[in-house]
């Protein structure tokens, strides 16, 4: 493929998938997308991430914190969404059916004040997996995880505790403990 | 080495009758109007439409000798891009009578699957990410939130949100590419 002589900056291009910049700018990025291969093939290379992410978040298989935006588009778009809510101290007796595109877990927490918030979740075998620093909206008072579905399926009879830790200048602070009573659906693997 | 034709030169030889330049063309051309259809229809057969029209109507004008400037050929399939894009938005989804008339003359042999990343991979890539960083290319490319938006949800500046998603988009490429252990 050929070089190109005034190839269009990454954010540029970034900011023209989005759709964060002037007509006059994205007019002027597509002309040049339309004309320059090496800058064009570059673009495609984003919009395959960006086709790629919308699909695992839509068939439920990417592990992460997913805001209520998230949760509403996937209602929109019509995914069956099977979402537990657990308070702090809370339990609750969870499965995954053979319908179900995303799995929520929605644990509510009181976030004021809160920065940062860590997920800690350990399972029957005393395992432990941080994940730092999540994504959240204090103003929501909860966190949504959304744990993989293909993974929650091929998981046997089990219980899994999951903590919310605030991380603070000053050190930690529990803010919930939430337990799921995971059962597989009648019939499935594992079950 | 021989460099490959310019455009310009594509669009001259089909318009000449040249159906290897007509193959070429359209190898060229139809991933960048597909990326042109998914950006502003953010749907995959929508596009896939999108590419077919617009290869149908460039390459009848071409051949009946009708883009006076071949030199600015880009700017004839952005035009012709914007004009089905619009047809599209207002609904006019049916086959246009060009279409009708013309489909059966591209190669659809000479357009080149899209690009599409292994999920396995990209899954992998995504989970070695920092949370906050996958949370802000789902909330970026999910739910189609810009910059600003993204920063006022999650309590952070605006160069903050895209310095994430640029660091990420960085990383994901790398991990993609192989070239990240």
């Amino acid at each position: 493929m050929s070089s190109c002589s005034t190839p269009l900056a990454d954010g540029l291009v970034l900011d023209w998938w989005t759709g964060e910049q002037g007509a006059a700018e994205a007019r002027r990025v597509e002309r040049h997308l339309l004309s320059c291969g090496s800058c064009a093939a570059r673009a495609q290379g984003l919009a395959a991430v960006s086709e790629g992410v919308r699909a695992l978040v839509r068939e439920g298989r990417l592990p992460a914190a997913l805001s209520p935006s998230v949760v509403e588009r996937l209602r929109g778009e019509g995914r069956r969404i099977r979402e537990y809510r657990v308070a702090p101290g809370g339990g609750v007796q969870c499965t995954v059916g053979p319908d179900d595109d995303v799995v929520l877990a929605r644990l509510a927490a009181d976030f004021a004040g809160v920065t940062r918030v860590d997920l800690v979740r350990r399972g029957e075998d005393g395992a432990e997996q941080r994940l730092a620093d999540l994504p959240f909206d204090p103003a929501s008072g909860e966190l949504i995880f959304s744990p993989p579905v293909d993974m929650l399926r091929a998981m046997p009879a089990s219980v899994e505790r999951m903590r919310l830790i605030a991380v603070e200048p000053q050190g930690e602070r529990l803010l919930g403990e939430y337990t799921f009573d995971h059962t597989p659906w009648p019939g499935r693997a594992g079950a | 080495m021989e460099s490959a034709p310019s455009d310009r030169e594509l669009a001259v030889r089909v318009a000449g009758g040249d159906a290897s330049a007509e193959a070429e063309l359209v190898r060229r051309l139809a991933p960048r109007v597909r990326l042109y259809g998914l950006r502003h229809l953010r749907d995959a057969s929508a596009a896939d439409d999108l590419v077919q029209e617009a290869l149908v109507l460039t390459l009848e004008r071409l051949r009946a000798g009708r883009v006076r400037q071949p030199e600015r050929l880009a700017s004839f399939v952005f035009g012709a891009c914007r004009l089905l894009v619009r047809n599209q938005r207002r609904g006019q989804r049916r086959r246009g009578a060009l279409l009708e008339r013309f489909a059966g003359d591209l190669d659809r042999q000479a357009v080149p699957d899209p690009l599409r990343l292994d999920a396995k991979r990209l899954r992998e890539c995504l989970s070695r990410l920092a949370e906050r960083e996958r949370g802000v290319l789902v909330l970026t490319f999910y739910a189609e939130e810009p910059a600003g938006a993204i920063a006022a949800r999650l309590g952070l500046s605006l160069d903050n949100v895209r310095t994430v998603r640029h660091r990420a988009l960085g990383r994901l490429r790398q991990c993609v590419e192989g070239s990240a252990a």
